[in-house]
């Protein structure tokens, strides 16, 4: 099981961008390993709010990391910006690109037309009009529908590109993944020790936190913990107003605050389950 | 058609009962057909309940099998795209990074986009996407002969960076509420503002401005000679205190605080062009204004709300200092709310440097922007009671929780997006002491005071209203 997950490298700023995924088929095998991300597209019969999205999928650092460590990520490395690169091979292969499109469009219209002559005759036939003295003239407005049709038939735009798979790529695959390595810090430690119990992680700032960690999907289940940035566990102090503070901000929001604390540096190739930190909830007691 | 959906999503979602019988027609199913038609849907459904935690039951999984697959049904049957009939193409231009419209039509055209002199019609880049996204637009790239589709994913990887992507989420976020949103650096349109145009200030003699910048500093910081130089327990021997409010104003005096602007004149002589806070990347990005069907692209008036955009999980940004967040106050431009109710807004602002009433009446009477709210014939308006009818406490309270100058921040927190409203509170000048003597006032007969014309507040420097009228 592998999941394709194209990356842009901004290398003027040295930057990363946002790891996106846009095939809902490698949405839903992400999902199968609790890496839920977080939707980002306009819904489109669904427009005006911004309850439910579609795709793509927006993926945190740690999230991709994980992905890669475990061998499910196949990374795609893009230079941006990307656009003169898009033109030129577009222009080369404009011929095929459009044909091939044009070809999807047929197939689509075609299944289309069916459908809805299919459903048109069916409406006819409800109203008892389809009756074989009338043949003729229903025969007639079946062709003056066939025009309708023509008109009415959907021009589907895609998700996932047919295009990409043509541009040059960028090979540094060690360099993505030890910058996305630094730039996680700390946190991904904390990530991956709590992935590793079964927890789905979603980012937690609405909650005053790194994450929030839920016991399942979080389409069913509530989340529990608000984790903290990590922190160094034998020299980095913990600040008594912010302890108080965050506990009594998980009572009100009803998560448990959690602090992270990372024991050993673990080497960034070696995978294995064994925890490299250490975490303690806090939970304002309420008591006298 | 549109009422019947919501119903049969909640009956599959609170259907319990036959759960040997999930083997039936799916009614998301019935939506997915609708996505065809492109109709929207009327009512967005509620999310479901939820469960503490995993209990390893099958009615559990069950629950859950079917939140997911509803999910991606949804993903899978809600497809993007238009009817040949309202297929509006724009095609993406590689060279400037915008979006040409050979046939513009649609409501978009209202609110975004724009049209040169010769009647070519671009839009900007997160303009073109977010419309893509919807389906308004269908998204091309030419080549010499051939129109080659695009699809969402060519769109986000031309994003140029990290900064980009997010202005756009933040941006589709906002006109997915309806609020109308243009770029804060667009100068397409005609752009008006609360200040004077720079011609004005230049008549101003340099000594004056430098004077200005020297006394207002001061007044500013609020520094006097008890706060700063003469604060010592010897304090005490000069000055006595023989009652409680005298103590409390003693201890206001004592305090150093800032004096923020509050009226026309304060926000004049604040203003500062974003130009010369280079230092930083923050920045106004959008102006917001709420949804109104007369609103006038060309000429849009002092928008709403301003958006300022902030990634936390961005490595190289950090969370706006002090001076980032007084450079952002100083160059605010939107309709400052807490300045008088019924303020005449064409008279006091400036479009292409000559007053917006002026502008206005320069254009045909039909371009005007007015909203609906503002025809005398609605009766539907509800008038809000203006805030100067309610009691002093309550409009001290009201003034210390809304602040002054406000702007939002728009926090990026690895696509979940969350707005925080930043503004100015002035507790510097606002009595919040406990003051025995106010209420004794409020007691006080106001009949005699009305004949003699007195003003009803008494004698207290320090009562609430004062300090709206300095």
């Amino acid at each position: 099981m592998s999941v394709t997950i194209h990356i842009l490298l901004n290398k003027a700023a040295d930057e990363i961008v946002s790891q996106l995924v846009f095939d809902v088929e490698d949405i839903k095998k992400l999902r199968k390993l609790g890496i839920c991300g977080i939707l980002m597209g306009t819904l489109p019969p669904a427009s005006q709010q911004n309850v439910f999205l579609s795709v793509p999928l927006r993926l945190m650092m740690e999230e991709t990391l994980w992905l890669y460590e475990k061998g499910y990520a196949k990374l795609v490395l893009l230079n941006s910006p990307i656009d003169a690169n898009l033109a030129s091979k577009v222009h080369e292969n404009s011929v095929k690109l459009s044909n091939i499109s044009v070809e999807a469009n047929q197939k689509s219209f075609e299944s289309q037309r069916q459908y809805k002559t299919e459903q048109h005759r069916r409406k006819l036939e409800a109203l008892g009009l389809l009756t074989a003295e009338n043949n003729d003239k229903t025969a007639k407005d079946i062709q003056n529908n066939q025009k309708l049709i023509e008109s009415s038939l959907f021009v589907e735009i895609p998700n996932s590109s047919r295009i990409l798979s043509l541009l040059d790529k960028s090979t540094d695959e060690k360099d993505v993944i030890s910058k996305l390595y630094s730039n996680c810090g700390q946190n991904y430690h904390i990530f991956r020790d709590l992935k590793n119990q079964n927890y789905v992680l979603a980012p937690g700032a609405r909650f005053g936190g790194r994450f929030i960690a839920y016991p399942g999907d979080p389409l069913r289940f509530h989340s529990h913990l608000t984790v903290q940035n990590a922190i160094d566990y034998y020299n980095d102090p913990i600040d008594l107003l912010s302890l108080i503070g965050g506990s009594r901000l998980g009572t009100t929001v009803k998560k448990l605050w959690v602090i992270g604390g990372i024991k050993s540096e673990k080497d960034e190739t070696q995978v294995d389950n064994s925890s490299t930190s250490s975490f303690y909830s806090v939970e304002w007691a309420g008591f006298g | 058609m549109s009422i019947a959906i919501p119903a049969n999503i909640q009956i599959s979602a609170g259907e319990d009962a036959d759960l040997e019988d999930d083997e039936q027609t799916q009614d998301w199913s019935e939506i997915a057909k609708l996505s065809r038609t492109n109709e929207a849907i009327a009512v967005i459904p509620k999310r479901g309940e939820k469960d503490f935690e995993p209990d390893e039951t099958n009615m559990q999984e069950l629950l859950l099998y079917r939140a997911q697959k509803a999910m991606f049904d949804t993903l899978t049957n809600f497809i993007r795209g238009s009817i040949i009939k309202s297929q509006v193409k724009a095609y993406y231009i590689p060279e400037t990074h915008l979006a040409y419209i050979p046939q513009p039509r649609g409501n978009f055209m209202n609110t975004m986009g724009r049209a040169t002199s010769s009647g070519d019609f671009f839009l900007q880049f997160h303009e073109f996407v977010y419309l893509a996204e919807r389906g308004t637009v269908t998204p091309f790239i030419k080549t010499e002969e051939l129109d080659i589709p695009l699809s969402i994913q060519d769109l986000y990887v031309l994003f140029k960076d990290q900064n980009e992507l997010d202005t756009f989420a933040i941006y589709a976020h906002l006109k997915r509420l309806g609020f109308i949103v243009t770029s804060a650096d667009d100068t397409s349109y005609d752009t008006t503002s609360f200040y004077a145009p720079s011609s004005v200030c230049s008549k101003r003699s340099h000594l004056q401005l430098l004077y200005n910048a020297l006394t207002g500093s001061l007044a500013q910081q609020k520094i006097s000679l008890h706060n700063r130089w003469f604060f010592s327990p010897w304090n005490f021997y000069f000055q006595k205190y023989t009652s409680s409010p005298q103590l409390y104003r003693g201890l206001n005096t004592l305090i150093p605080s800032t004096n923020i602007p509050k009226t026309v004149i304060d926000l004049r002589g604040t203003f500062r062009d974003t130009v010369q806070n280079e230092n930083t990347d923050l920045k106004i990005n959008f102006n917001v204004w709420k949804p109104q069907t007369n609103y006038k692209k060309k000429s849009p008036g002092l928008p709403d709300y301003q958006v300022v955009i902030y990634n936390k999980n961005d490595p190289s940004s950090h969370f706006p200092t002090y001076s980032e967040i007084k450079g952002i106050f100083n160059s605010l431009d939107y309709k400052f709310e807490f300045l008088q109710e019924g303020m005449d807004w064409d008279a006091s602002t400036y479009t292409n440097g000559i007053k917006r009433s002026e502008y206005l009446t320069s254009l045909k009477s039909k371009a005007k922007q007015k909203k609906s709210s503002d025809n005398p014939m609605n009766k539907n308006v509800k008038t809000r009671r203006p805030a100067s009818s309610f009691s002093p406490q309550v409009q001290q309270l009201r003034r210390l929780r809304n602040g002054f100058r406000t702007f939002l921040l728009a926090i990026m927190d690895d696509g979940i997006i969350s707005f925080v409203k930043i503004s100015e509170a002035d507790f510097g000048s606002e009595n919040v002491w406990h003051s025995p003597m106010l209420h004794k006032v409020r007691k006080s007969p106001f009949n005699r005071n009305k004949k003699n014309g007195k003003n009803v507040e008494g004698p207290q420097k320090f009562s609430a209203s004062t300090i709206e009228k300095k």
